[in-house]
């Protein structure tokens, strides 16, 4: 799990340095763009994360695993995170380029669904007092809503939208210099390996939580100090 | 940052001073409030699980020590 930090602290430096201070300026947007490094990796995890916590939770349906269950429960909130921090850099980004902090365009509003479906995930959980229940219920509703994530990739093709089209295509040529995708992959990599790490810590946290009352949490606490912290 | 970095975009005619550098091209505000947001957000999650652990740790250990105390007291105090 550190080792996950340990690799993307020093990508994301590197990649918010470069992004800041490396790439020359836009010829149409100016400084403005420099948003884009960020607004786009995490509009990029909202959807990967949701991915991820859907396969977990679809999992957890069918097979019952109760780890599957604690890593799509722990899935949202830095889903939501992610989420939520698209729509607010978009804004910032929206107020100088477009004149407006929000629109209600197609790809706007399908991105703050999410953030509901990720809210709904955790509100539905956090509301159900039997833990396991409480996650194949909100688990159910997690896979109901990624009907979302297509509407949410493809809404700029399939509206006329204000907001622009992909400049990154996995297949064929991207609109974009080379000097600009370098940190950008590096911050989509770097956001990628930190929610690894941060799924792991989260998960690991409710495992306790949900053994509390074991023999082996009991044992494997005591013979921790507090200050020495890390291990559980 | 080193004098090398502001000779090289010096030479390239990039941005050289610092007062330029955060001014953004009068985009400032916006640019330096979304990298802020992404900062902060990392923080937030490096510190949820840190803080949650600690307090399942104290909980635990107060359940230890209420165990603790209770079976000392029961020792104690033979029953009648």
């Amino acid at each position: 799990m550190p080792w996950f930090y340990g690799a993307a602290v020093p990508m994301l430096l590197w990649g918010l340095w470069t992004a800041l201070y490396g790439v020359p300026v836009d010829y149409q947007q100016g400084d403005s763009y420099r948003i884009l490094f960020i607004h786009v990796p995490a509009a990029w995890m909202s959807l990967f994360i949701y991915f991820v916590m859907c396969v977990n939770a679809f999992i957890a349906l069918v097979w019952r695993i109760k780890l599957s269950e604690l890593l799509a429960m722990h899935s949202a909130p830095l889903g939501a995170a992610f989420t939520l921090l698209t729509l607010l850099t978009g804004s910032l980004w929206g107020k100088p380029m477009w004149g407006t902090w929000w629109t209600w365009d197609a790809r706007l509003t399908s991105e703050l669904v999410l953030l509901f479906l990720y809210l709904g995930v955790m509100g539905l959980y956090a509301a159900i007092d039997d833990r396991r229940s409480a996650a194949r219920a909100a688990g159910f509703l997690a896979l109901i809503g990624s009907i979302n994530v297509p509407i949410v990739h493809f809404s700029v093709e399939w509206w006329n939208t204000l907001h622009q089209g992909a400049t990154i295509k996995l297949f064929g040529a991207s609109t974009m210099d080379p000097s600009m995708i370098a940190p950008l992959i590096a911050l989509a990599f770097a956001t990628k390996l930190w929610f690894v790490g941060s799924l792991l810590a989260r998960t690991r946290v409710a495992l306790v939580e949900a053994e509390i009352g074991k023999e082996w949490v009991r044992t494997s606490l005591a013979n921790t100090k507090p200050p020495a912290g890390e291990s559980v | 940052m080193g004098a090398d970095v502001f000779g090289k975009y010096q030479a390239s005619g990039g941005r050289i001073r610092m007062s330029e550098w955060f001014d953004m091209g009068k985009y400032g505000l916006y640019v330096w409030s979304s990298y802020g947001l992404f900062v902060l957000m990392l923080i937030w999650d490096l510190l949820w699980p840190w803080w949650k652990g600690r307090s399942l740790r104290q909980q635990l250990l107060h359940r230890a020590r209420r165990e603790q105390a209770r079976q000392q007291s029961s020792t104690e105090l033979p029953l009648p």
